[in-house]
């Protein structure tokens, strides 16, 4: 599955190409699940599908009665062994076309698996010993707890935690991002490297995290396996369900024989396991797992990792996204887009005070800073060696430089800076005001910088909503889910960028403990609430709401935290996810009526076939040549229809951002009535073909 | 056969004057089935009603110091003990009424006790707001055992169903089930005491007998002395239909000239057997805070039950056609009717006792035409064309729930129903309701019919006799009542067995409900969104009468099949 | 002790010993006696399937 396979109907075309995006090898696929579905005709395994193990002892039966048709009895004109013999051969059939669809998505998520697999491929490490020196060991071999060391040009053997040194690290193997990521100790972001992705520059002492085959790519690898699969608490519940139609079904069939018998009708046995094996749910039955597999592939295929089906199936019920501004409704990357002046400052001056801040910066913004300064003729006119960088934290929401000669340079939120001046016995002009409210007002964040107690002036970082946004913003909210979008921007920025991206609401100035309390209060009125985040601080918030996506470059703390961790770190990826939690429900609910509504064209063919002795050939609506082809064109139908739907079922049913109600009418329109009708063709027809090679 | 070329006026006329009768019916519906619904919202939201003056007063003075008129809201456990013991207690009771008959009052014919089989049917029969009646009311019981014993079961057990309905729906909502013995009594003293009066009061204007006194003695016009009998059976009559109990004080039912002499009674007692399971969706959607909802399913079980007297009514009307054409020319088939109802009204009661699991009679249901028997039997099947007191409009909502679960999968979300998650809990629940009846109507009747001598006792081989085994147990199992009769069914197996199915058809759905709503009324309630699937709309209305029918249909169909359908094949 | 799947075939083999005498007996001449075992273990086996299928109803997370 490539990416141009969207569910969604994205206006900007098909989403950006990821480079890396693992392919799965096919091939064998086929043939691997034919013989798979051989094995699984195991009763340990058949008694997993109560519908189909239904079918199993049928078939059981009927074999038995091919060999001796008279076992139960002699019934008058029946009991052909060709005819039994036909009849256990298509039952066969049917179980096999179902373990052939649990098969091939098994063998499709085997597949993923071991594409993911590879690319981890077996890295030499360096182990460190307790003395200090190194030993060169396999990646496999390395435990939790582990300290190695990476060195500029090594692929990082496995995931970890830096402990050491300093280096960047290039992880576009994993987040598709070119940019190389600066790693060090401490840090909420920088602290966290992941398996498979390579130093590039400097080295680093490694704390390993994660045991051989249980890192986040294996925890992937076992789920798509199906290795740890347990029910969805939606397909429990339909299991349950299918499992009394059956119930329901195997008595009515049970109790037929006596009243046949009273009105000299009598049926064989064969013919009861027919009508039995014919009403009984089988097309759902035998594609269920199958869906759900195939469920979870298609997250895998997203390069998203997810804990459990429960949490897949939960993104389907999400009511509001909490959505982090920044990567995921702008681009990551805010750049400056002017230096405004103010104080009575130049243009130029603003750019060398703007420039002094950032020269320790390495953040996207900061080096966007230096770029534009630099552009406007700006030089650092002081030792880059003597002087020091103040890193931004979120306490003090700014950063810049301490110059050689005791001068304090620093850019910031624009109240921060206010505060900073202040606090240095200056006092903000009112031009900065100003400037601060034409910024916000064209939804770009204002920076103040200045030096010492004097403000210069604002840098106007320009924010970037990704295109295509508003309108799969506008797609979600017909589907009923509210977006909330969180940013650390000021309020009025905030609501420019929130009107533009089409958000439904938004929080301003946030704080991390803002995030767990809009989660708190979203739930408090029953809503399920997704949210991203990858920030150590983001890590309650994870816990906390109901779907939690870390991004894979987050903390590992964030990590644990989440239900799902999105490979590529793109945040907007949960509005692919909703949709294919949805589409998972979607395909099971449409095929459970499907099958359902099959079953009156199969009374149809089978109850006039059945009680021919009756004189109730009026019932044959469809003209069936013979009552034995009858019987046999609606078991074939019942057995086709199953790998005719494997690739639905595989696929997933096309989920339409569409209010609830116009996708049931849709639905029930394709699935329910086609579902009545579509069965009362497929069986003349097979009649016809079937009364053309038998004599029957 | 055609109508259009009919050489026969009469059944033209016959035809309008039913159409005129059959509109009349549904009219009456239509306009008292929403009046008496808001009184019922009313009466169990706890809000004043212009009753309250009146009885009130009576019922601090009779239930003083007891504290049942307040009682304490109850949790999905004690309510369903509370419902058992009580049913269990009263079961007892009439039991032992019925074995000591002979040694108490009001006996004037001199009756003894029945056999124990026979009385321990007939107890649980009316328990269970069934009335299937293995007997003849006048030559079995005496007027103690009828009027002390079974009228007073008549009141408690429709009490009883109404209060189920008004738990369930309280739980659907997310209100706690409230208090089994208040809402019993209330049911009782608020709605079926009060019409029960008024309505007894319109019978015996209209000639129905109200009498202790012993059978009338008659001389005929041979010259022979007939006793007929009679007793106190207005006020017996109206409880019967209103209760949706429909056991007579005579064998033959509401076509007993006692229990429904003319025109008038038929039409009062068939629109008082719609009334209150009718009443009740409305009820419903009123409690639930969405009129809207409940006056769609409202119109669904209406336009289903209108097409189902339309299809049984033409049936009659055309007439048997052997007989047609020994006759050369169509007549209605009059069978096992009263004339003075005709085959139209016939029809109507017939497919009104059926689906309201009221169970009263006013012709045989044996001698209707296939199309007929097709119908009540699915009636029974489905028990919800407006279903029994109360349990009926839970069934619904058990539909309602399989229903939304399967359509909700199918616009991607968990399924929801009133807000409130649709989970394993809710399925294993209602699929327990899903599988009473073939477990309670095809095991039984398989069973008989795998020995037709020694069991069945059928008065008419052939696909006939399958349909008068699985009306028998159906009639059970949907606690309806009704016979197909022609069943020789006064025997030891047929007493044990259709007593099975009548405490499986009455106490397995209703524990079921309970737990359900109790279940549901825990469930924090997920907020409305675009995604969520509305319920009250036309379209999930029609979705679900199509899931109705065809889940309906589905299971009995084979049966259907060899009784009824097998049986029309034949005749044509 | 855990039902596993040999102790399950041969309790309905042990109940069609009990189960199928009777049948033979009540059907008198209609059938041979194979026929009444068949028939017997048929039955078992349908009883099975719905006890089974109970089972699912009732649990279905072990399935």
């Amino acid at each position: 599955m490539t990416s141009s396979t969207l569910p969604l109907n994205q206006p900007g075309g098909p989403r950006q190409q990821r480079k890396h995006t693992p392919k799965a090898n096919l091939s064998n696929l086929y043939q691997r699940a034919f013989q798979e579905s051989f094995r699984k005709l195991d009763p340990r395994v058949m008694i997993k599908n109560p519908v189909m193990f239904v079918v199993w002892v049928g078939t059981l039966i009927t074999a038995l009665l091919t060999l001796n048709p008279n076992l139960f009895g002699v019934v008058e004109g029946e009991n052909s062994a060709l005819f039994n013999g036909l009849i256990t051969l298509i039952l066969l059939f049917t179980l096999l076309f179902a373990n052939f669809a649990e098969a091939v998505a098994e063998g499709r998520g085997k597949a993923q698996a071991d594409a993911l697999r590879s690319t981890k491929s077996d890295t030499v490490a360096r182990r460190l010993q307790s003395d200090g020196s190194t030993e060169e060991v396999s990646s496999t071999s390395l435990r939790r707890g582990d300290r190695i060391k990476v060195i500029a040009g090594d692929m990082i053997p496995a995931d970890g935690e830096v402990i050491d040194g300093v280096a960047s690290v290039d992880e576009s193997a994993i987040t598709g991002e070119s940019a190389p990521v600066l790693k060090e100790p401490g840090s909420d972001v920088a602290s966290s490297v992941t398996g498979g992705t390579r130093i590039i520059s400097d080295e680093l002492i490694l704390q390993v995290t994660s045991d051989p085959g249980k890192g986040f790519i294996d925890r992937m690898i076992a789920l798509v396996e199906g290795a740890e699969r347990t029910k969805t608490p939606n397909e429990i519940a339909l299991t349950v369900l299918l499992a009394v139609l059956t119930l329901v079904f195997l008595i009515v069939v049970a109790t037929l024989p006596p009243s046949a018998s009273y009105v000299n009708s009598p049926v064989g046995i064969t013919l009861l396991i027919a009508l039995l094996v014919a009403l009984i749910p089988t097309t759902i039955g035998g594609l269920l797992s199958a869906i759900g597999i195939a469920g979870m592939d298609r997250v895998a295929q997203f390069n998203v990792v997810a804990t459990s089906g429960r949490a897949v199936e939960a993104c389907g019920d999400i009511n509001t996204l909490v959505l982090d501004k920044t990567g995921t409704i702008t681009l990551g990357n805010r750049l400056a887009e002017e230096f405004i002046p103010v104080n009575g400052y130049s243009e130029t001056d603003v750019a060398t005070a703007a420039l002094a801040a950032s020269v320790f910066d390495t953040t996207p913004e900061g080096k966007s800073i230096v770029r534009l300064a630099e552009k406007l003729g700006a030089t650092v006119s002081f030792d880059k060696s003597k002087a020091e960088g103040v890193e931004f934290s979120a306490r003090t929401r700014m950063s810049g430089t301490d110059l050689p000669d005791g001068g304090e340079i620093r850019k910031g939120a624009v109240d921060a800076i206010r505060g900073f001046v202040r606090s240095r016995g200056g006092h903000a002009p009112a031009e900065l005001d100003q400037a601060f409210e034409r910024v916000s007002r064209l939804g770009g964040t204002p920076l103040a910088v200045c030096q010492n107690s004097d403000i210069y002036g604002v840098i106007y970082l320009k924010d970037i909503i990704k295109p295509g946004i508003k309108e799969r913003f506008d797609q979600l909210r017909r589907m009923g889910v509210r977006t909330v979008m969180l940013t650390g921007d000021n309020r009025i920025t905030a609501s420019v960028i929130a009107a533009e991206a089409g958000v439904d609401d938004f929080i301003a100035e946030a704080t991390p403990e803002d995030k767990i309390q809009v989660i708190q209060t979203e739930q408090a009125q029953g809503k399920l609430v997704a949210m991203t985040g990858d920030g150590t601080n983001d890590a309650p918030a994870l816990a906390q709401a109901n779907v939690g996506v870390a991004m894979n470059s987050g903390t590992q703390a964030a990590k644990e935290a989440a239900n799902m961790v999105d490979l590529d770190s793109d945040p907007t990826k949960l509005i692919d996810l909703v949709t294919i939690g949805k589409q998972l429900l979607i395909t099971r609910g449409a095929l459970t009526t499907f099958s359902l509504a099959n079953d009156i064209a199969k009374y149809f063919a089978i109850i006039p076939a059945m009680f021919a002795a009756a004189g109730i050939e009026a019932l044959n609506v469809m003209g069936l040549s013979s009552p034995r082809t009858a019987v046999l064109s609606a078991l074939i139908y019942n057995a086709l229809i199953i790998p005719a739907l494997i690739p639905l079922a595989l696929k997933g049913i096309e989920f339409r951002p569409l209010t609830a109600n116009q996708l049931l009418q849709r639905n029930i329109l394709i699935y329910g009535l086609g579902g009545i009708i579509a069965p009362f063709i497929a069986i003349k027809v097979i009649d016809v073909g079937v009364s053309a090679v038998t004599n029957f | 056969m055609n109508l259009a070329d009919s050489s026969c006026p009469k059944l033209l006329s016959s035809m309008l004057q039913g159409f005129f009768q059959v509109t009349l019916i549904l009219a009456i519906l239509a306009a008292v089935a929403p009046l008496l619904g808001r009184y019922m919202a009313r009466v169990f939201l706890g809000e004043e009603t212009w009753l309250d003056r009146v009885i009130s007063p009576v019922e601090r003075v009779v239930f003083a110091g007891s504290g049942v008129l307040n009682g304490r809201p109850m949790t999905g456990g004690q309510y369903v003990r509370a419902l058992l013991v009580s049913n269990l207690v009263m079961l007892v009771l009439v039991f032992a009424i019925f074995m000591l008959q002979g040694a108490l009052p009001f006996n004037p014919t001199g009756l003894t006790a029945p056999s124990w089989d026979l009385a321990l049917h007939t107890a649980i029969s009316f328990t269970t707001n069934t009335n299937q009646q293995h007997y003849s009311g006048e030559t079995t019981f005496t007027y103690f055992s009828q009027v002390g014993a079974l009228g007073f079961l008549m009141f408690t057990s429709a009490a009883t169903g109404i209060a189920v309905a008004i738990a369930f729906i309280r739980g659907l909502t997310g209100r706690p089930l409230g208090n089994f013995y208040t809402d019993l009594i209330l049911s009782i003293t608020r709605i079926l005491l009060p019409i029960s009066v008024v309505g007894a009061i319109a019978l015996l204007v209209a000639g129905v007998p109200e009498t202790f006194a012993g059978p009338a003695q008659a001389t005929t016009l041979e010259g022979a002395t007939q006793f007929i009998a009679r007793g106190p059976v207005a006020h017996f009559e109206i409880i019967k239909q209103l209760g949706e109990n429909g056991g007579g004080f005579f064998g033959i039912n509401s076509a007993h000239p006692f229990e429904n002499p003319n025109n008038f009674t038929n039409l009062l007692e068939t629109v008082i057997m719609l009334v209150i399971p009718a009443g009740l969706i409305l009820t419903y959607g009123i409690l639930a805070g969405n009129p809207k909802q409940g006056w769609l399913i409202f119109w669904m079980v209406f336009i289903i039950f209108a097409i189902f007297i339309a299809i049984a009514a033409v049936g009659e009307v055309q007439g048997n056609p052997l007989v047609n054409q020994v006759l050369g020319s169509p007549q209605p088939n009059l069978e096992g009717k009263e004339v003075r109802f005709g085959p139209v009204l016939t029809a109507v009661w017939a497919i009104a006792t059926t689906g309201t699991m009221c169970g009263a009679i006013n012709g045989l249901h044996d001698s209707l035409m296939p199309s007929g028997g097709f119908l009540t039997l699915a009636n029974l099947f489905l028990q919800i064309v407006w279903g029994g007191q109360g349990t009926g409009t839970a069934y619904l909502f058990v539909f309602l729930i399989l229903t939304v679960f399967l359509t909700g999968l199918m616009v991607g979300r968990t399924p929801e129903f009133l807000g409130r998650k649709i989970e394993k809990r809710e399925i294993v629940l209602a699929s327990a309701i899903l599988l009473v009846h073939p477990i309670a109507i095809l095991i039984p009747a398989a069973i008989t019919l795998a020995f037709p001598e020694t069991l069945s006792g059928i008065s008419n081989p052939g696909f006939h006799g399958i349909s008068q085994v699985v009306y028998e147990y159906a009639s059970a199992a949907a606690n309806n009542g009704s016979g197909f009769e022609g069943l020789g069914d006064a025997t030891l197996w047929w007493n044990l067995s259709a007593s099975f199915s009548l405490l499986a058809g009455r106490y397995v759905p209703i524990v079921a409900l309970i737990f359900l709503a109790d279940g549901m009324a825990r469930k924090q309630p997920v907020p409305e969104t675009a995604g969520t699937l509305r319920t009250d709309t036309t379209l999930f209305t029609g979705v679900t009468a199509g899931a109705i029918l065809i889940l309906g249909a589905l299971t009995f169909l084979p049966v259907l099949v060899l009784g009824p359908v097998a049986e029309a094949f034949n005749l044509g | 002790m855990k039902p596993t799947l040999p102790k399950i075939l041969l309790l309905g083999l042990l109940a069609n010993a009990a189960i199928a005498p009777a049948l033979y007996a009540t059907t008198g001449n209609d059938i041979t006696r194979g026929t009444a075992y068949a028939l017997g273990l048929l039955g078992i086996v349908v009883v099975g399937l719905a006890i089974y299928l109970a089972l699912v109803i009732a649990q279905p997370e072990r399935f």
